[in-house]
């Protein structure tokens, strides 16, 4: 078995590319690659083959032919564009398919050679690429198309979008706050602690005592400005979140310490308070950085459809404009191979478009004047003219992204059955605050305050609240090492114990490609494998995966009819190749052959004389069987969800030996087999690929989709796998358990550690300063637990 | 003794540039990817002959 050079993927058979890297021979597995490998090596940026952390693929590579043409208008240009400088604007670019550090590394050095390029900033973490240059010397147009050269897809970020980071510098920054004034505070209170070591006088103790106020009045209304926001925001809407009892404890530690500062008492807590607030920030900080990981689904939505349009303004006249601009009623024209941007109407021309981002059928459909088209759909054949009958926002693809996203606002939340948790936990820390605050008021009045701000600091849910999600980071980490990216991170707690498992059969648990199982001859022609290779160079239809490529063969004419075949004339012989349907209404006679193992046939014949069949067959995916065995040792009951006929999904699952397989599915039916185990509080895992199972994937408890599926899979499911073999999901499913076991602990101890704390606190004994240490130290305590899982 | 109020007051004004650096590394982006600049010691070419090698792209 050879892999690809580039991409690491297995050649498929019958694939025979060779690149010819710095004089060695390196196999290839498709033209894509391959132009992307000399590509690199003639930038002389070899390194990224000797650098790259590993070699899982990219998705098989297509060849450059977008077009970036219409970034350069004025107004599109400006959508995009922010200016920086007098000659220089900064554009951000979403790099798809991006998911090392090898890559930023490669897409740097390559930009940084261009002329115009004033500054590249790749962020590998969220694919986004900053590029400051003078658009004078090189143009947007020309920035996108190396991006896609190199293989890599670009999607323009509108400027509203980009700033993701914003919320991450932030917390950096209130971290750095509260790390210098917690620092500077306890410095300060060492002497104030150590009053029977030496006499301080007492102008100078003020002097320590005003300066605190002031780093701590910083540390309280800028670093801590989050809490007091959030807890004020929770009382109105009357909930118990998290942030009350923090909120509490700093504004009462804070206050207490400011009037015992004019008071000259002796209360002064403002090193427990800044040093409190640090602790919260940092374990605030861990959590936001693992909920950002996720994709949205809206971003995938602008990912498949363009950000410019051509918009008619008087016959025969087209401006472009951003897709946002256009309106209700507005003309467009659409050009063959583009993507519908909005819901119309054709006025003028006709085509075939492929819906298969909606339906998930890939067969080209025909539409005339009058008919309706859907934004995502991709024009095949033809280029028409249409009135938009919505705006953007209103498309079908827009409302079927909002489907998505309401199923997936549906799923239970582990991390909300946490918060929920939290909320009895904070109500029984207030009750326990008033319980302390009453009994010192009448017993010893002097320890109120003592043991009331030691109750709070002690009591934080700190531990608590990251039990949970430093171990998924942790787990999301190790599984990304096993080839399998998270995009729930929820998802983790809940995959080992679920006992239903649905999977999508093609492209699934069989490859999406076919091969060539056997040939039958009918007439003798020297050459017709290579005649048939040639005709389907110049097909995308699914069949046309089983041939290799093939360009030694030239014919005049070649048109493709949809869903029947392809002619081809060469000389004076008229090739024909397609189904047996399209054959038959041409009068060539066909005959019966025996299909061992339900097969898909394809024919091929020159001047209406058949001269052979081929027989395709879907692979079984490299690492199914072992899934599947293994999934059966485990007792989990599994089942087969296909839109493919009977005969083919038996097929499959008679060598898996799944015994329950429902076939010929839509994908509203699959949504319907897998709500029906649901019904019954039954958990479900889907693991499926195509755009047709996004709704499904979003439907099910926990979802897979692989890399080789398309981008709306990818951010409907909680999973991502980036491999070619299925192994990896049995390692995720160990994992899963090794997670769960580790929240459990890092549970039972910060909840042992709040309960033992909270005597002690109560009789007014722990300072809080102690007690601030102790918090620090037990959710430290639960961040290194959670490390074991790397 | 009073050193002591020089020298707090001078430490609290570090301690200020300590924070406002800080701000301005945040600022410039310095957090915003903590993977792929490690790589950039890898890119070890001498910059002035490749902006001449790559002027006619």
């Amino acid at each position: 078995m050879t892999v690809c050079y580039h991409c690491g993927e297995t050649i498929p058979n019958g694939v025979n590319i060779i690149a010819s890297l710095n004089s060695i021979d390196k196999p290839m597995c498709c033209i894509g690659c391959k132009a992307v490998a000399e590509f690199i090596i003639d930038n002389e940026s070899q390194e990224f083959y000797q650098y790259r952390q590993d070699k899982y693929p990219h998705k098989s590579i297509t060849q450059a032919n977008d077009n970036w043409q219409h970034l350069d208008q004025k107004s599109v240009f400006e959508s995009l564009t922010e200016s920086t400088n007098k000659d220089l604007v900064l554009v951000s670019i979403k790099i798809e398919d991006m998911y090392c550090s090898a890559c930023s590394w490669l897409l740097n050095k390559q930009f940084n050679k261009q002329a115009g390029i004033n500054e590249v900033r790749i962020n590998s973490m969220n694919h986004l690429m900053q590029i400051e240059f003078n658009p004078k010397i090189i143009k947007l147009s020309k920035i996108f198309n190396l991006i896609q050269q190199l293989g890599y897809k670009a999607v323009p970020q509108k400027l509203s979008e980009k700033n993701q980071n914003t919320e991450k510098n932030n917390y950096i920054k209130k971290i750095a706050v509260a790390g210098f004034g917690m620092m500077f505070i306890m410095t300060l209170s060492v002497p104030l602690y150590s009053e029977n070591i030496g006499y301080i006088q007492a102008p100078i103790k003020r002097f320590l005592t005003i300066v605190s106020l002031i780093i701590a009045t910083m540390v309280y209304f800028y670093a801590g400005r989050d809490f007091l926001k959030n807890a004020i925001r929770d009382l109105k809407n009357k909930h118990l979140g998290m942030d009350v009892p923090i909120a509490l404890s700093i504004s009462l530690t804070y206050i207490v310490s400011v009037i015992s500062t004019f008071n000259r008492s002796s209360h002064i807590y403002f090193d427990s308070m800044s040093m409190f607030v640090f602790f919260l920030l940092i374990g605030r900080f861990i959590e936001s950085q693992l909920k950002h990981k996720g994709m949205n689904v809206k971003e995938s939505l602008s990912a498949l459809i363009p950000v410019s349009v051509n918009r008619k303004i008087e016959s025969n006249r087209y401006e472009v404009v951003p897709l946002s601009e256009v309106k209700k009623g507005d003309h467009l024209k659409v050009l063959n191979n583009d993507t519908i941007p909005c819901d119309g109407r054709v006025i003028s021309g006709q085509c075939s478009v492929n819906e298969s981002i909606l339906t998930g059928e890939s067969r080209g459909i025909k539409k005339d004047i009058g008919q309706i088209i859907l934004a995502g759909s991709v024009i095949t054949n033809g280029e028409i003219i249409f009135e938009s009958i919505t705006t953007n926002d209103n498309t079908f693809l827009a409302k079927l992204t909002d489907l998505m996203e309401l199923a997936q606002s549906k799923k239970p939340e582990y991390l909300q059955k946490v918060d929920s948790i939290a909320s009895y936990f904070i109500a029984t820390v207030l009750f326990l605050a008033v319980l302390t605050f009453s009994w010192h008021w009448m017993h010893s009045p002097d320890k109120i305050m003592l043991a009331v701000i030691s109750i709070l600091i002690a009591t934080c849910p700190c531990a608590l609240s990251l039990a949970t999600p430093s171990a998924l980071s942790a787990a999301s980490i190790n599984l990304l090492k096993h080839g399998i990216l998270t995009n729930n991170t929820g998802a983790i707690t809940q995959l080992d114990a679920i006992k239903h498992w649905f999977f999508d059969k093609t492209g699934t648990l069989t490859e999406s490609e076919l091969s060539i199982d056997k040939i039958h001859e009918f007439s003798p022609y020297d050459g017709y494998l290579n005649i048939a290779n040639a005709m389907q160079n110049n097909s995308n239809h699914p069949i046309s995966s089983a041939f290799r490529h093939d360009d030694s063969i030239f014919f005049e004419k070649i048109q493709l009819i949809n869903g029947q075949g392809i002619i081809a004339n060469k000389k004076d012989q008229i090739w024909q190749m397609g189904s047996k349907k399209w054959f038959t209404s041409m009068d060539i006679s066909i005959p019966e052959i025996k299909l061992s193992n339900n097969n898909t046939l394809v024919y091929l014949a020159c001047n209406n004389i058949l001269i052979t069949a081929f027989e395709l067959s879907n692979h079984i995916r490299n690492g199914s069987k072992e899934l599947i065995q293994s999934l059966h040792n485990e007792n989990v009951s599994l089942q087969i969800l296909s839109g493919d006929s009977q005969s083919a999904v038996h097929n499959s699952a008679s060598k898996l030996s799944i015994k329950k397989y429902k076939a010929e599915l839509k994908a509203e039916e699959k949504i319907v087999a897998i709500s029906e185990v649901q019904n019954l509080n039954e958990k479900c895992v889907m693991v499926g690929d195509g755009v047709n199972d996004a709704p499904v994937l979003s439907q099910a408890d926990v979802s897979f989709s692989l890399k080789q599926g398309t981008y709306l899979a990818h951010s409907a499911s909680d999973f991502i796998i980036l491999g070619s073999s299925l192994k990896s999901i049995i390692h995720a499913r160990k994992v899963s358990e090794k997670t769960n076991v580790i929240i459990k602990q890092n549970l039972i101890w910060s909840i042992f550690y709040n309960a033992s704390i909270i005597p002690i606190a109560f009789m007014g004994l722990l300072e809080p300063w102690i007690a601030a240490c102790g918090m620090s130290l037990s959710s430290l305590l639960v961040v290194l637990n959670s490390r074991r899982l790397l | 003794m009073n050193m002591v109020f020089v020298l707090i007051l001078l430490s609290l004004s570090l301690a200020c540039v300590a924070v406002w650096a800080v701000f301005w590394a945040i600022n410039k982006g310095q957090f915003d990817d903590l993977d792929s600049p490690a790589y950039s010691i890898l890119d070890d070419e001498n910059e002035s002959t490749d902006s001449l090698d790559n002027t006619d792209n």
